[in-house]
């Protein structure tokens, strides 16, 4: 219970209130660690999704994914597998395909908000029941997290969970998620930044970084 | 008003967008207004409720500046068009400043702080703090700035320093990413026994190849199919 309630406020923090950023994935995933039992592995999923998603904007109507409870679920999976690269990269799937549902029930919950307080829009309104209709609005958003972050703490500890492995296997998945990261982050600052001297600034900064650590390791 | 705009965002729809959100922000102000006119407090509720558009952190902006405006006692039509103007810059500067710049910028001090050593409730408090710090603040300087100027807060704004602000954040953002990428790639490589020169690859993978955008994409397609296979995998084992 506490996981669905928790979930269903990362969930109304990304956009009906108060959008103080609890629904990152870096929070959210280190308290759905937390709720498992260790938040430091719970962070490093969350770090990584920070980077997936990155180039998501939440601007005007689009689509963007849906963090916060998938993020919570992901994290909490992570946990409960013990660890590893490849549950690691379980939780990470796992997580992107929540959020891109989760995105989807976002953009559903928008046509409900039309049909709810639209109407009164040029109408001779009672403050009361602008309020009253206001609120439902964001009830939903409650009620939709809340679900959303059952089905996906449910799934999470299904699949995530029992996905143990060691060995070849693990360095393969570490070896995915670092480079498809990475990759990630590149195309998430040419998203966000997007000019052609700051390409060629973090190219150089990560190289003389990579050069320092190349011989520290 | 600023406590209400935290929720200027709660029944955001594809027809009015924050219409909703606006009204119900508004409330204190035309309750005071219209005290006594049940019939004009009524038709300004549904006048406010029309479609408004804005950055949530800067909705307050236009908040102040109606505020301003309604209490003087203004003509309905120009508080509608005071509202129109501010849709567009008080959207883009918003954007530019808070989603394509702090946040990511943020993120990725915490990220970094995490991988050299913070703990993590250390590097998602730094996060919360260092981000809220500039949301709280912009919504309390958003919201004193339309109070005092009223109809003259667009061109207030445009004045305003904070317009000046993305830019300067490009380059704590773009060092911030070349920081995190080795500290994310040395983590992994030690931690799982990759061999290092992953690490040099993790390098070109994200900023020697000026990537276009469909690598961002691609890269989440390639963690999602893989993620999926390994799940059947590890569970089969």
């Amino acid at each position: 219970m506490a996981a669905i309630v928790a979930g269903a406020i990362l969930g109304l923090d990304a956009i009906s209130v108060p959008q103080v950023m609890v629904s990152r994935p870096l929070v959210a995933a280190s308290l759905g660690g937390l709720w498992a039992g260790n938040p430091t592995l719970g962070f490093w999923v969350g770090a990584l999704l920070e980077l997936l998603w990155m180039r998501e904007l939440p601007v005007g109507g689009a689509r963007y994914a849906d963090a916060g409870p998938a993020a919570f679920a992901a994290g909490a999976g992570y946990v409960a597998s013990g660890g590893g690269a490849l549950a690691l990269l379980s939780a990470t799937a796992l997580a992107l395909v929540a959020g891109w549902i989760g995105g989807w029930s976002v953009q559903l919950l928008r046509r409900w908000n039309g049909a709810l307080v639209a109407p009164l829009a040029g109408q001779p309104t009672p403050p009361g029941a602008l309020a009253r209709r206001h609120l439902a609005a964001m009830g939903l958003d409650f009620g939709r997290a809340a679900l959303l972050t059952a089905v996906w703490v449910l799934l999470a500890r299904a699949l995530v969970a029992g996905t143990h492995a060691g060995g070849p296997a693990d360095r393969v998945a570490a070896a995915v998620l670092l480079l498809a990261g990475a990759a990630a982050l590149g195309a998430g600052l040419r998203t966000l930044v997007g000019r052609a001297a700051v390409r060629r600034a973090l190219a150089l900064g990560a190289a003389a970084c990579v050069a320092g650590l190349w011989v520290w390791i | 008003m600023v406590l209400r705009s935290l929720a200027v965002q709660g029944s955001w729809n594809y027809r009015t967008l924050l219409g909703g959100g606006f009204a119900f922000s508004l409330l204190p102000v035309l309750r005071r207004r219209y005290r006594g006119e049940p019939e004009a407090l009524r038709a300004a509720v549904g006048r406010h409720a029309e479609y408004f558009n804005a950055h949530p952190y800067l909705a307050p902006v236009a908040l102040g500046a109606v505020a301003h405006v309604e209490l003087a006692g203004a003509d309905p039509a120009v508080v509608s068009r005071l509202k129109a103007g501010l849709v567009s810059p008080l959207g883009t500067l918003g954007d530019r400043l808070m989603w394509a710049r702090w946040r990511p910028l943020c993120a990725l001090v915490a990220i970094g702080s995490f991988f050299a050593g913070l703990p993590w409730w250390a590097a998602v408090a730094l996060f919360l703090g260092t981000y809220n710090a500039l949301h709280f603040g912009l919504r309390l300087w958003g919201m004193r700035l339309g109070w005092l100027e009223g109809l003259n807060v667009g061109r207030a704004l445009g004045r305003s320093v904070v317009r000046r602000v993305p830019d300067r954040l490009t380059l704590p953002l773009v060092a911030s990413a070349a920081a995190v990428l080795p500290l994310l790639a040395v983590a992994l490589v030690r931690g799982f026994e990759l061999p290092p020169p992953l690490v040099l690859g993790a390098a070109v993978a994200a900023a020697g190849l000026r990537w276009p955008t469909w690598v961002g994409r691609a890269a989440t397609g390639v963690i999602v199919g893989s993620g999926l296979l390994g799940t059947l995998l590890g569970a089969a084992q």
